[in-house]
């Protein structure tokens, strides 16, 4: 046996008792839990906890998320310029709402209550890196933010969303496809979720 | 032997249809625009309606894909993140862009099959009388 042999089998045999007594010093029935890889950017990975402003006071929302229809008064669905009762539908993440517009067969509002995400508007933040634009404001002293996966705003498309309790956020999008507001549709919008915080405050 | 790798701009997909295409011309009885579709005037409301239950249909589509992106990722670590970003996210957005071009397509394919069959200046006045009555109508 060479001496550089003699080395390399005494190395190796270092190296397995090494690696036996790292293994023994673990504790039996103990398993450590792993340290979580960084996120690095990833936002979705980041807690959720609260990321948004907090709600200044949670508004009542048991009608709203059984039938988000009921999210506007008749009063107000006229007084926005929309007809109807609103047709609800259910669909995988959530109750939503189509209006349709009195005037112009191609404009529709959508509201959605978002029973799917658990952490009210700070999911939205969350998700930021998937929107296009990414603007918060406030409605009607609720925190609320436009965000939409595509910019089309001056070609009739916005999507609003507010926080109506720590837990539950509601999108409130439309397609405006005729009529002054085709360029400014986020004024759309922005009147309906003012018209729902009201409705939910029991002010209209 | 490894083939160098490509740059990311130089294999990503470009897209080169930014605008949407004018409907073809439409001619109902003898109005509109011939050289292109024709209808006979009592069938074109049912070809209407038709494109109306297919713009329904395109618009809530359109909707669902927009709070599709406010969905929380399935889990809180790198690869459901990642997936969403860098999969589900760009996904989406190219569907939903499609989507929105298919809308106004049909949107002005509606409106030239009711303006080849007359019904635009109704429907005009209709909308301006509903308006009116209204008072602050903003949709």
């Amino acid at each position: 046996m060479s001496k550089t042999r003699a080395f390399q089998l005494g190395a190796a045999a270092v190296a397995s008792v090494a690696v036996l007594s790292a293994c023994s010093s673990e504790t039996a029935g103990n398993p450590s839990t792993a340290t979580p890889r960084s996120a690095g950017s990833s936002s979705a990975a980041a807690s959720t906890s609260q990321l948004a402003p907090k709600v200044p006071s949670a508004l009542p929302t048991d009608a709203l998320t059984t039938n988000p229809c009921s999210a506007l008064s008749p009063a107000q669905v006229t007084k926005i310029g929309l007809t109807g009762a609103g047709e609800m539908r259910q669909d995988d993440l959530g109750p939503n709402c189509k209006w349709r517009s009195a005037t112009s067969q191609f404009n529709v509002v959508y509201l959605s209550p978002m029973t799917i995400n658990k952490n009210g508007l700070s999911d939205i933040y969350a998700a930021k890196a998937n929107f296009a634009y990414f603007e918060p404001t406030t409605v009607n002293g609720y925190p609320g933010v436009y965000a939409s996966p595509t910019e089309n705003r001056s070609g009739g498309d916005c999507q609003l969303w507010v926080g109506v309790t720590e837990q539950l956020s509601v999108s409130v999008s439309d397609q405006i496809g005729d009529g002054p507001n085709k360029t400014n549709p986020c004024l759309v919008t922005e009147r309906v979720a003012t018209a729902m915080i009201n409705h939910l405050q029991g002010k209209e | 032997m490894t083939q160098p790798a490509q740059p990311v701009s130089a294999a990503a997909p470009k897209d080169t249809l930014t605008t949407v295409p004018p409907p073809a011309p439409i001619q109902v009885g003898n109005n509109g625009t011939a050289g292109g579709y024709r209808f006979e005037p009592d069938q074109v409301q049912a070809v209407i309606n038709k494109w109306q239950t297919l713009l329904d249909q395109v618009k809530d589509d359109i909707s669902h894909a927009q709070k599709i992106a406010g969905v929380q990722a399935p889990g809180h670590e790198f690869a459901s993140g990642d997936f969403v970003q860098q999969g589900a996210g760009p996904s989406g957005q190219t569907l939903l862009q499609q989507h929105q071009r298919m809308r106004n397509y049909i949107q002005n394919y509606i409106l030239a099959l009711q303006q080849a069959s007359g019904q635009i200046q109704q429907s005009e006045d209709d909308a301006q009388q509903v308006a009116a009555q209204q008072g602050q109508g903003i949709v």
